[in-house]
């Protein structure tokens, strides 16, 4: 079974794997992050990132790759197979 | 229907009477693109000539155009315009982090503010609503305390909080808005104003959606654009080391004579040993992470920590003028009182550079002579005494004792000095 592994380690919390996410659940509408399968937050007192994805992700069904790994700059995301 | 790209509606809040209306953004749009060209239509429109920057009757806006909150790279940025109070003109700045986006999800792409409350406020945006919230508690506060105080009310470290600290309430000339705690919209002295009108911050939260007109050209335009910042070389060294770690290592072109004011702009020359003490490369192990803007691709921005003794602080930036401000300017090489000077601008919302500018005439003007002990309360102006900048910064923005002298910016200084 496919996975979106995530690495909070090399996240810098810019939040595109949101908005990529809900232009996904809206098929291609709108960009929406309460639509967002994967979730985004950051520490400010601490500069710690956290990352999760709930069970709406459905690994972008029809789309090529899923679109959180595509538009990820910083290499924080990748599919396991 | 609201249009593509914009949340749909303009904000106006009268702070003198607590009156929130509303207007749709259609009545401006359709002329100028959001942002800064709707805050500038509105101020050219509604402001008098004769009203002054401190005066209840000056607006104060904020802006975020079209492409904020969609997948557009690189697009995080909040206009904020005003009549300036350092110029007596046009004040427009603006700053990075994630405050647009989220001001745009909570439905406003532009708050157009007027008058002073009567007591501190902030304004809370949240899902399409707005209201006027006491902020009693919060005046006095960093712009770190209020953040945290801010989304610990609300039990939402999602969040964002625009602001002042206790420069911009002060009405210190060189006090800026803080985004995120980091992010400076300064330059123009918006921090006064918005401290004259008795508003601590705004903090947004929302889960509106942005929409687009034909969203699969907009996603082929933002591939391109994509596919053309991937191309640019530094872009992978920006996210890896931010930009003072890539454009400021010794021997790099940012060092060379003619780029750095020294000892107040008297010299353009720096001693090696001293850059080499405070360069990109000596200051990588204070950087434990780089952090990015909302949407951005080339995340540039670090995280510092200085983890032990005097100067111990840990927050969000540094960058090529925070050498100038904190190390050539008035001649320090320590790197850790350097860091601890600028995460202190952030805190208490003064802008770096113009705070830095003031201290360094003020510094230029005790090695010449024109000012001693007896006017700076007793401190010792002498070049890389780091500590007295610290104490400077603190003084400024609380408008105490010297510190109130240099409040209003170097050209109000000079005149009260009068020893030309």
């Amino acid at each position: 079974m496919a996975l979106i592994l995530l690495d909070p380690q090399r996240c810098q919390g810019c939040r595109i794997c949101e908005s990529a996410c809900s232009f996904h659940h809206t098929k291609h509408k709108m960009f929406e992050p309460s639509r967002s399968s994967t979730h985004v937050s950051r520490d400010n007192d601490t500069a710690v990132i956290t990352l999760s994805i709930d069970s709406t992700c459905d690994l972008c069904e029809g789309e090529e790759a899923p679109l959180c790994v595509k538009y990820c700059a910083y290499g924080a995301r990748r599919v396991s197979r | 229907m609201k249009p593509h790209g914009y949340a749909g509606r303009v904000l106006r809040v009268d702070l003198t009477d607590g009156s929130i209306t509303e207007e749709p953004i259609t009545r401006h749009s359709e002329s100028y693109v959001g942002g800064r060209g709707v805050n500038a239509r509105i101020l050219f429109d509604e402001l008098g000539p004769s009203v002054r920057p401190l005066d209840p009757e000056n607006m104060l806006l904020f802006g975020v155009g079209p492409l904020v909150g969609t997948l557009s790279p690189f697009c995080s940025r909040v206009s904020i315009d005003t009549k300036s109070p350092f110029t007596m003109g046009v004040g427009s700045t603006n700053c990075g982090g994630h405050f647009s986006a989220e001001m745009k999800y909570a439905g406003y792409d532009n708050l157009v503010i007027t008058g002073r409350a009567e007591n501190p406020v902030y304004l809370w945006l949240g899902h399409g609503e707005a209201e006027l919230v006491d902020a009693d508690g919060l005046w006095g506060k960093t712009t770190w305390e209020t953040e945290r105080a801010i989304r610990s009310s609300r039990n939402d470290n999602m969040v964002r909080v625009i602001g002042i600290g206790p420069a911009g309430e002060n009405r210190v000339r060189s006090a800026c808005i803080i985004s995120d705690r980091a992010k400076a919209a300064g330059g123009s002295g918006v921090g006064a104003v918005m401290g004259s009108k008795n508003l601590k911050a705004v903090a947004a939260r929302g889960s509106l959606p942005v929409t687009v007109a034909e969203p699969e050209r907009f996603i082929e335009a933002v591939d391109a654009a994509r596919r053309k910042i991937e191309r640019f070389p530094k872009a992978k060294l920006y996210r890896e080391d931010g930009y003072y770690g890539v454009e400021s290592v010794y021997g790099s072109p940012a060092w060379e004579a003619g780029f750095r004011p020294v000892r107040n702009g008297q010299d353009d020359y720096w001693d090696p040993e001293k850059i080499k003490r405070v360069a990109g490369d000596t200051i990588k192990p204070y950087r434990k992470k780089i952090l990015a803007c909302f949407g951005c691709l080339v995340g540039c921005m670090p995280w510092m920590v200085v983890p032990d003794g005097p100067y111990k602080v840990e927050g969000e930036g540094w960058w090529n003028n925070s050498s100038n401000s904190f190390c050539t300017r008035v001649d320090c090489d320590d790197p850790e009182a350097a860091i601890k000077a600028h995460l202190l601008t952030n805190q208490l919302g003064l802008d770096g550079d113009n705070a830095s500018v003031v201290i360094g005439w003020a510094f230029e003007c005790y090695e010449k002579g024109l000012i001693t002990k007896k006017e700076t309360d007793g401190l010792e102006l002498t070049w890389g005494n780091h500590d007295v900048v610290i104490a400077l910064l603190e003084k400024l923005a609380h408008r105490e004792g010297f510190g109130d002298f240099l409040a209003d910016g170097v050209k109000a200084a000079a005149e009260r000095l009068g020893r030309g």
